[in-house]
């Protein structure tokens, strides 16, 4: 450890009042009610990341790295630290790169500026100003790659922040960008990925990368649009955020998934960065990332929003521009082993630029998303950019266009609603009130407005029920449910598919809890009448309310759906009629209604028809109910 | 657990070490990049990816951009690293004779504005000695630089 010379020097000179090195002139140490003073300073506080812990209430840093700190106590006292850091600033001579000033630029300049009085002397730093320059930062702009069709936990999202250079001309993707995320072993599997991103044992680490490198990631291969979000951060509060990232080099925080995690830190980075910015705050217990967006938006931190389409919403923008014929010549370029001149021969030759660009999109869409390994596929691509480049005329597509609603201008994330019902069948009609509460995030039944059309995912909800009798019960848990209903297009070919598991009773009063498994595989069709969807849906239900206690059961689920900004419908049918275990037979169908009362309530109606048969015994239940949606 | 960082892969350490210059003339330990590469490579990727606000060692194995690679080749020595990372893309957009790959490729290689047509005109027209089945984003650069060199409005950059 370099420093580990240098901090000794250092809490020497702070502790004995002689000093050891040769200080700037005419300057001690403040005293020691003036350092307080500073130390006390929120600025400095998210300078050292010092946020207050959320279960233990400790105030101490968010950094885990020993190198972050100079002072032994550093992680746990603001005082110590800016003690330790001043005296080590003020130190001159220092060769080339060795001092502190170097290792924290940040806190070097923020610290110049609270103790005018101070003739700090500059030491020679040539990595930090070398890299600097390369940077060569003038703005800010927050990149949030949006949810990627076909996989409804990205709809969680992630953040970025692109550091800008000066001029329009200059590439955007060669701009540089700061990037937060967890150091996963890349031998752990998914699960205890899973684990480990929640419990905190991966270490969180800041990297710097050219931004073509997250657009090829995003927009090529996971295939998510991209939101750019310009932060109007001024050129002394973007120095300050390049310096500050420079800090934050071999340093480590450790990574949690919900509240931890890149939209979290990437707050806290620019908290540190600016005095007007102190955002991270509001992210005590999780940090969901559009909710990030939403709060730079709220302090006035964002200027404008670019859009930037990803390889798929070209793909489906420009399929539409153009006639059957040059639909049939791209798809049988790639699907067909022909002649390529032969194969364009009867389109004009803008049509023939238009089938080898969508034939192009095509076959990479086969390669990313459909994982066809071929060498022909390889070739036949290769050849069709070739016959493309001998064609000089532009294909004339219109870019797709910046949709009308962001994804950060949907509704908010979490959701408490309440709802009145009713359940009759075999006995009395009994009436309940619900009281429903979900941490996030979405449902297809939500209003959908900046959301993935068909996609759902829903994590922590909790329903609890007041019978008429007075009966208070937990009705529903759902750990995580996810419905992906991703439609078929003429080049698209996605698998629907579903996966929820928690805790639900069945209708009725008397019903009891258990827990169920449910994975559902299928296809999805968008009309001009809304979706339509099937899927084959396996179900395993445990408790021992069941014969043998448990069922597994296989069925089709099929059903209607359509989204509208105002108004929501959804009609579905789940016939689970070959199981093991228990043997009834359920048979359900639910008819659903939701109607847009402002941007964050939905009034939703809802009637339901549950079937049980057993060994030729049957039993119905209809239960009809009406709620409100508040979402915040 | 490993705690296994080394921490931030700012652009410094790693690759300003590099710019000290133990590369031989592909430059950085760059160019071996093909184009299309299989869909399984594909996969993993995708696969890597996708977990959100994760990137462990793909982030960490990647280079980090241009730097580090200028004393390769003299001038246009930025192009190689670019071309390395933007295989795709950049076929993509010479096929078509323009895009914001190829338009940041010239950036890098430092074609002036006023020479950026000339230069998507000649990408273009040459895309099969560039981008062809066997070519690697070394080959490629390489023969980037061998059709600016027989261009009469681009030699210049060529130094």
């Amino acid at each position: 450890m370099r420093w580990s010379g240098i901090l000794g020097l250092a809490m020497a000179a702070a502790t004995v009042s002689l000093p050891l090195v040769a200080y700037a002139e005419t300057n001690d140490l403040p005293d020691t009610n003036r350092l307080q003073a500073i130390a006390d300073q929120t600025q400095w506080a998210h300078l050292l990341h010092y946020r207050p812990h959320p279960y233990t209430f400790r105030y101490e840093s968010q950094n885990d790295s020993a190198d972050f700190f100079l002072a032994e106590e550093g992680k746990t006292s603001l005082l110590a630290e800016l003690t330790a850091d001043l005296t080590a600033f003020m130190q001159t001579g220092m060769a080339d790169n060795s001092s502190a000033q170097c290792q924290f630029p940040a806190r070097y300049q923020w610290v110049k500026q609270q103790l005018p009085d101070i003739a700090f002397v500059d030491q020679p730093c040539s990595d930090f100003s070398q890299w600097e320059s390369e940077i060569d930062a003038s703005s800010l702009t927050l990149i949030f790659p949006a949810a990627h069709i076909n996989s409804p936990s990205s709809m969680y999202g992630h953040t970025l922040v692109r550091m800008d250079r000066e001029g329009k001309s200059s590439s955007k993707l060669l701009s540089y960008s700061v990037n937060f995320a967890a150091n996963a072993d890349p031998s752990d599997n998914e699960l205890v990925f899973s684990y480990k991103g929640l419990a905190g044992g991966y270490p969180g680490v800041v990297s710097v990368m050219p931004y073509y490198q997250k657009t090829n990631e995003y927009q090529h291969l996971e295939y998510r649009d991209i939101w750019e979000y310009n932060l109007n951060l001024t050129k002394p509060e973007v120095d300050q955020f390049v310096r500050h990232v420079w800090e934050t080099k071999d340093t480590y925080f450790d990574y949690y998934f919900f509240d931890e995690n890149c939209s979290y830190r990437l707050l806290a980075l620019l908290d540190a960065s600016s005095e007007r910015s102190d955002l991270a705050k509001h992210f005590k217990f999780t940090a969901v990332p559009v909710d990030t967006i939403r709060a730079l938006d709220d302090a006035g931190l964002i200027d404008d929003t670019e859009y930037r389409a990803s390889a798929a919403s070209g793909l489906e923008y420009k399929r539409q521009q153009v006639s059957r014929q040059v639909l049939d010549t791209a798809k049988s370029l790639i699907d067909n082993e022909v002649d390529v001149e032969r194969a364009l021969a009867a389109l004009t030759e803008q049509e023939q630029a238009q089938a080898l660009e969508l034939a192009h999109a095509y076959a990479r869409y086969l390669a990313i998303k459909k994982k066809k390994d071929s060498p022909e596929l390889r070739e036949r691509t290769i050849k069709i950019l070739s016959a493309r480049s001998k064609r000089s005329i532009d294909a004339g597509f219109i870019e797709p266009p910046t949709p009308a609603i962001r994804d950060d201008q949907g509704h908010l994330s979490s959701r408490l609603g309440g709802w009145v019902g009713q359940v009759s069948g075999d006995g009395p009609i009994t009436k309940y009130a619900d009281l429903s509460l979900r941490l996030s995030y979405h449902d297809i039944m939500d209003l959908p407005d900046g959301y993935v059309p068909g996609s759902q995912i829903q994590m922590g909800q909790f329903d609890a029920r007041i019978w008429e009798d007075g009966d208070i019960r937990l009705q529903r848990f759902t750990l995580i449910d996810v419905l992906s209903l991703s439609h078929q297009t003429y080049f698209q070919s996605p698998i629907a598919w579903a996966v929820t598991t928690g805790l639900e009773r069945s209708l009725g009063e008397n019903a009891e809890l258990y827990a169920f498994l449910k994975v559902g595989f299928g296809q999805a069709y968008l009309t001009d009448w809304g979706r339509f969807y099937g899927l084959a849906d396996v179900q395993l239900l445990a408790d021992n309310q069941f014969d043998k206690g448990y069922q597994l059961s296989v069925g089709p689920r099929i059903g209607w759906l359509l989204q509208k900004s105002l108004v929501q419908a959804q009609i579905e049918a789940n016939f689970q009629e070959f199981n093991v275990g228990d043997k009834t037979q359920r048979r359900n169908i639910l008819a659903a209604l939701g109607y847009k009362l402002a941007d964050n309530v939905q009034l939703r109606l809802k009637a339901q028809l549950s079937q049980f048969e057993h060994d030729a015994l049957t039993l119905d239940r209809e239960e009809v109910s009406a709620g409100v949606q508040w979402y915040y | 657990m490993k705690k296994l960082i080394a921490g931030a892969i700012l652009l410094t350490s790693s690759s300003m070490a590099f710019a000290a210059g133990n590369h031989g003339p592909a430059g950085c330990g760059l160019g071996s990049s093909v184009l299309f590469p299989d869909a399984s490579k594909w996969y993993e990727h995708v696969m890597a990816a996708t977990t959100n606000g994760t990137s462990g060692n793909q982030t960490f194995g990647m280079t980090s951009g241009t730097l580090g690679c200028q004393d390769a080749n003299g001038p246009l020595a930025g192009g190689l690293a670019f071309i390395d990372n933007n295989m795709d893309q950049l076929a993509m957009d010479a096929a078509k004779g323009e895009g914001e790959s190829l338009a940041a490729l010239a950036e890098v290689m430092g074609i002036e504005s006023q020479d950026t047509v000339a230069f998507n005109h000649a990408v273009q027209s040459n895309f099969d000695s560039i981008f062809n089945a066997d070519a690697t984003s070394g080959s490629a650069y390489e023969a980037m630089k061998a059709v600016i060199a027989k261009d009469a409005s681009l030699q210049k950059y060529l130094g």
